[in-house]
């Protein structure tokens, strides 16, 4: 009990700093007339194509899906903010310390699960009635609960990346780029994924937001109870999948950096 | 002249040492796919020259903003803001040999979206207006290093407006109709889309890949040219005067 009691005081402090952090960069007005606005620009840049499509069919299906897509947008700056204490050099201290140091760098980070969750939300109510595409206001509850699903999976994917670039600190930028664009292209958000050969499918199956994304279409259209359950069922899979992946990368790289002394070193 | 060589060669040195100054150019291929499977799926395949115009366009687009931030970030984060800015080569004329360099560099996108449509699609890219295609894409490569200079201009003038070099892509590429043409606007918003010169761009690289004959296509070029040539003489006179404030202020390299 105590070991939990712990952990959350230490990911507590951890997502106390990590959103000093987001607020040194990013001010109130700065957040909702930069990023958030931006976002909701790009699902209307997004929609728009069904227009020239002349297709209401295909308005509503780039308009959800390019909605559900930010979530991730906003939320992959974790794996970059999975770097900042190997760049201030503090990385070596937390994997000293008693507590894990993965619990520090996710609670850092944590702050850009509520960004995307808020970036995929505004979306999903305030773009739909200008392109009029109607969300049943009675499936909002389950609309959110799955959009947040989808946020906590992109989530873990982006701690995993964060693994992967804090011993290359140089592609900490371009990683979670290459994971959105990837994300955008074969996870269904503008092209079905039966569009693609077998292979880009299978990859989009394993992306985080393919299934929660699938779960939200039917959710918005035919809203049969089981398909919509089974999907969030596959989503939570996936992202469980990806947390486990997370977890071996810290634990690696934790032991590597313990035996050769390379967790001093930062890249930049 | 020498000073403007001296800038171009610079930036190619850079971007050869720090290949995330390539980003952009990476991610032309996950657009060219988004775009070109949206209208394949559609079965709209009559519309393949709005998709392979669009990803060109926002790699060069994204590229100009790219580097014009990270001009002025990355030099006073290295401290060397302060030298280049005292040296008798303008700072502007450095701003656009190292614009100038990445506009070129990024033209590599037409190859990516290319090799998208033929390999990944097998769609037809039939260039039917080759001369309006390379002139347009000139005249375009003219503007963004203009555009570039005003958008260094405010990166030199506020170091908040870094937090919104990544904000205007999207409403950028809404209002220029990258893909989808500004007449599909709401009607007040097409006048703000026709002050930016990549609406004309997209406008005429698309007619290029179209059988049907360019209409006016000078005037619509003149256009991108003008257009250009006030984005870069607006962007040197901001650049002047906020060089003169920061170093009245002695605030040039303060971050």
């Amino acid at each position: 009990m105590t070991g939990i009691r712990d952990d959350a005081r230490v990911l507590r402090y951890a997502a106390l700093c990590g959103f000093q952090d987001f607020a040194g960069t990013y001010s109130v007005w700065s957040w909702v007339f930069g990023l958030f606005l931006r976002m909701m620009t790009q699902v209307a840049f997004f929609a728009s194509i069904g227009r020239l499509l002349s297709s209401q069919q295909a308005v509503e299906y780039l308009l959800i899906g390019n909605a559900v897509a930010a979530a991730p947008i906003g939320c992959l700056t974790a794996t970059t903010a999975t770097t900042w204490e190997r760049v201030a050099g503090t990385l070596p201290l937390l994997v000293a310390s008693p507590t894990s140091a993965l619990l520090v760098l996710m609670g850092r980070s944590v702050f850009f699960m509520a960004n995307g969750l808020a970036f995929a939300l505004g979306a999903l109510l305030l773009v739909p009635p200008l392109f009029d595409v109607a969300i049943p206001p009675d499936r909002l509850p389950a609309l959110v609960a799955l959009v947040a699903l989808v946020t906590t999976s992109t989530y873990f994917a982006a701690t995993f990346l964060g693994g992967l670039v804090l011993n290359a600190t140089s592609a900490r930028r371009t990683v979670p780029q290459v994971a959105r664009m990837a994300i955008m292209a074969f996870s269904g958000v503008s092209v079905p994924r039966s569009s693609f050969p077998e292979a880009l499918s299978w990859v989009g199956g394993v992306l985080p937001v393919t299934h929660g994304l699938d779960g939200v279409r039917e959710l918005v259209g035919a809203g049969r109870v089981t398909v919509v359950v089974g999907d969030a069922a596959l989503e939570a899979l996936v992202g469980l999948g990806w947390l486990l992946a997370s977890l071996a990368t810290f634990h690696r790289l934790a032991a590597a950096g313990r035996r050769d002394g390379s967790i001093v070193f930062s890249t930049v | 002249m020498r000073g403007l060589r001296g800038a171009i060669r610079l930036q190619l040195r850079i971007v050869a040492a720090d290949r995330g100054y390539l980003n952009e150019i990476l991610m032309n291929p996950f657009f060219s796919v988004i775009f070109l499977g949206i209208i394949w799926a559609a079965g709209r395949k009559d519309l393949v020259p709005f998709a392979v115009v669009a990803p060109v366009l926002i790699t060069l687009w994204g590229m100009a903003l790219e580097i014009s931030g990270d001009i002025v970030d990355s030099d006073r984060g290295a401290g060397t803001l302060e030298g280049v800015v005292a040296t008798p080569v303008g700072f502007p004329t450095v701003v656009c040999g190292r614009v100038l360099a990445v506009t070129v560099l990024s033209l590599t996108a037409i190859v990516e979206t290319w090799l998208v449509a033929r390999v990944g699609f097998r769609a037809e890219v039939e260039l039917h207006h080759p001369r309006v295609l390379i002139v347009t894409l000139l005249a375009t490569g003219w503007a963004m290093t203009g555009a570039a200079n005003i958008m260094a201009g405010l990166f030199v003038l506020a170091r908040t407006a870094r937090t919104f070099q990544n904000t205007i892509n999207y409403p950028v590429y809404l209002l220029a109709g990258v893909i989808v043409p500004i007449s599909y606007l709401p009607g007040w918003l097409r006048p703000i889309g026709r002050l930016l010169f990549l609406s004309w761009s997209a406008d005429l690289l698309r007619d290029a890949l179209s059988p049907a004959p360019v209409r006016d296509p000078v005037t619509r070029l003149g256009v991108i040219v003008l257009l250009g040539a006030v984005a870069l003489v607006l962007g040197r006179a901001a650049l002047q005067l906020v060089l003169r404030r920061v170093r009245a202020s002695g605030t040039l390299g303060l971050e």
